[in-house]
Parts: C-alpha cells; sequence; structure tokens
C-alpha cells in the first residue's frame, strides 16, 4: 500500500457539490448565529433546573408517603432464630439496614418479606413456612443452584417461541441451605420471602 | 503552520486580534477555502456522512459565532480541524450515542451507501477514528507530527505511537506494507 492510495481513499471522503451547498444554506440560515449556538446552552440549563425540581418533587412525595405516623408502631410480623450468635434480619422499609431488627412493621396486602441473615461460621439455614412457599434469591451462588440458576426452573419451548417459568419446581415451603468450603460473604446472605398459591 | 500554536498557546493575544462581526461574503470565502478539508476531518471522526455533514455545520457556526481574526489561511485552517475536532468529540459524548449505533451497523452502512467496495477504503474505515484522524493530518493534509500532536492535544509520542499502529493494522488486513 502506497501514501498514494491512501490519499485516493481520503480524497474519496470529500463532500459533493449538493453536500456543499446543502450544508451552505444551512449556516447561512442561521440568521443569528450567536443566539443559534447558545441555544444548547440554554437549553441544558432549563433541563438541569428541570432535573432538579423533578428531583426535589420526588423527595417531597417520598416523605409525604412514608412519614411515620402517630408514634404507634404495630409490629405485623417476628420472627427468632435459636441461638443469640447468628441473627435474622428483616428489611422495613422504615428503617436504614443498620436498624433492620426481627420485626416489621408492615406489610403490605401481596405479602413479601426481604431478610438478612448475619452471623459467623454458618454451616447451615433451614426454612419452612406453614402454608406459603418460599422464594430465595441467593446472590452469592454459593448455595443451591437451584436458587439462582434460571435455567433450572424455566426453559425455552420452541413450539410457542417463549420462555415458561416453572414455578413449582424453584419453590417449597422449606428449604436447607449449605455454603461451599471457604465462605465468608454473611453479609450478602439475602432472602425473599413470597407468598405463592402453587 | 506554526500559526497554529496562536489558538493555545496566548489566549490573551488571541482575544485582542478578534474583530466584531464577519460579513456573510467573508464566511462564505472561509467555507469555500475549508469546507472540504472540515469535512473530511468530520468524516474520519465521525464515520458516517450525515453526523460528518452535521458536524461541519456545527463547525462553521462556531466560526460565525467567535469571530477571531486569523492571520493567514493556515491559521484559519487549523483553527477549523482543532474545532472540528472538539464538536466530533463532544457529539460522541452525548448519551445517546453510546446507545444506539452498532459498530458493524456503522461499517455496513458505509461500505454500502457511501462508497464502491475498495478494500483500502473499507479496511481505512474499520480503523478507530484516532487513527484515521492521525493518518488523514499526517499523510493527506502533510502536517507535521509536532503541529498534529499540538491539533490534537495529543503527546508527540502517542501522536507516532498513533500513526505506527495505524500502519500496522493497514499492513495487517490489507497483506501489505505501507509505503511513504
Amino acid at each position: 500500500m502506497t501514501k498514494n492510495e491512501l490519499n485516493t481513499a481520503f480524497d474519496r471522503m470529500t463532500p459533493n457539490d449538493t453536500q456543499k451547498e446543502r450544508m451552505l444554506n444551512t449556516i447561512l440560515k442561521k440568521e443569528k448565529p450567536v443566539e443559534q449556538v447558545s441555544y444548547p446552552q440554554k437549553m441544558r440549563r432549563r433541563r438541569w433546573f428541570s432535573t432538579v425540581a423533578a428531583c426535589l418533587t420526588l423527595v417531597f412525595a417520598m416523605m409525604f408517603m412514608f412519614q411515620p405516623g402517630n408514634g404507634s408502631v404495630a409490629f405485623a410480623l417476628s420472627i427468632g432464630t435459636p441461638d443469640s450468635e447468628s441473627r435474622v434480619k428483616i428489611m422495613d422499609s422504615r428503617m436504614e439496614r443498620e436498624k433492620f431488627t426481627t420485626t416489621v412493621s408492615n406489610v403490605n396486602s401481596r405479602p413479601g418479606l426481604e431478610f438478612y441473615i448475619e452471623g459467623k461460621d454458618i454451616a447451615k439455614i433451614e426454612l419452612s413456612c406453614e402454608n406459603e412457599y418460599l422464594y430465595v434469591v441467593d446472590w452469592t451462588k454459593t448455595q443451591q443452584e437451584k436458587y439462582w440458576n434460571s435455567e433450572l426452573y424455566q426453559w425455552f419451548d420452541k413450539e410457542k417461541q417463549q420462555y415458561v417459568a416453572h414455578p413449582e419446581l424453584l419453590l417449597d415451603k422449606s428449604c436447607l441451605l449449605t455454603f461451599s468450603e471457604g465462605f465468608n460473604e454473611y453479609d450478602q446472605i439475602w432472602y425473599r420471602w413470597n407468598f405463592y398459591s402453587v | 503552520m506554526e500559526n497554529l500554536f496562536l489558538l493555545r498557546a496566548n489566549k490573551q493575544q488571541t482575544k485582542s486580534i478578534m474583530t466584531k462581526g464577519r460579513t456573510r461574503e467573508e464566511i462564505m470565502a472561509m467555507y469555500n477555502r475549508h469546507i472540504e478539508t472540515v469535512y473530511r476531518v468530520c468524516f474520519s471522526l465521525m464515520g458516517n456522512k450525515s453526523d460528518a455533514e452535521d458536524v461541519t455545520q456545527a463547525v462553521f457556526l462556531e466560526l460565525m459565532k467567535n469571530n477571531i481574526q486569523f492571520l493567514d489561511t493556515e491559521h484559519e485552517k487549523a483553527w477549523l480541524i482543532t474545532v472540528a475536532r472538539n464538536q466530533c468529540r463532544d457529539t460522541h459524548r452525548q448519551w445517546w450515542r453510546k446507545k444506539v449505533v452498532a459498530l458493524n451497523q456503522t461499517v455496513e452502512t458505509i461500505s454500502i451507501d457511501t462508497y464502491e467496495i475498495d478494500p483500502v477504503m473499507d479496511t481505512l474505515m474499520q480503523l478507530p477514528s484516532k487513527l484515521r484522524i492521525v493518518l488523514y493530518l499526517h499523510y493527506y493534509e502533510g502536517y507535521k507530527l509536532s503541529e498534529i500532536a499540538g491539533m490534537l492535544e495529543l503527546n508527540i509520542n502517542t501522536v507516532k505511537t498513533q500513526i505506527r499502529t495505524a500502519k500496522q493494522q493497514l499492513k495487517f488486513e490489507l497483506g501489505d506494507d505501507f509505503n511513504d
């Protein structure tokens, strides 16, 4: 390959007369170039103010929705653990994670609870429900594969040309979780309990 | 060419030679002098015709806005190339561009819509834009490496490396040594 061949290729990038005329017309149509060029800045400023306003509105809406009641707290659910070393903490929408406890104050019409289990050297965790079914999300991917590998309970149906889920293969009234050797990410164990009527 | 460094070296001096405005005839004369260069720079950086046209227009609008009085046509040209490069970079930064354009679609569009089949052109368009632009400025426009470094705000060694990499990639794709 030579310099001439390369320059021939660059020559082919040259705009034709129609393009030149079209661009020139567009440029000359801008009768007040300073205002035209500053327009995007105005737009950016306006967009910035809109974003701030939207954020503030959202914050006020959240504060209004989640403001505490008259000081009385009614616990809707409570759980416990057999020993004092390990603890189960339930996520509560009205609290920060550091303040999660073993009780929650609100369970909505479609029950669903998320909870952390904290502790050291946990060998196994057994969960069971009397009437409902358990759904576990395993972010650590160290426990039973069915709790993180979606291919085990949903697969592609070639006839229907869509994915079909089989929740009965995923949900149980009880589950036993063990951990891989060397597991130490105890702060990442996270479960979600959902009411399912399979 | 040395006037190029006036652009960044002494802003105060540049401001002092700004004029109040430019007539339509002056704009048109500058446009006719440099449209091909500016467009080719934009095309090299953007990789397609429509984006190159948009950015080229933005470059000349910037010229109308700034009203800098240039010392000569080389100074003009160098300023326009720098502005073109900045405009292309700003356009690439727009968030929606990052989501929409797929590389294979772009290359396909370029090769089918804009050109006849040409292996050199095809290979050139598959190079990263940062390599294509240094090749263009060095071999087509004849700028020295130090001048390119000044225009693109790069270290001169970076420019050297980019030119070497671009030549290696052309050789790899075309199976032929690049002869200056």
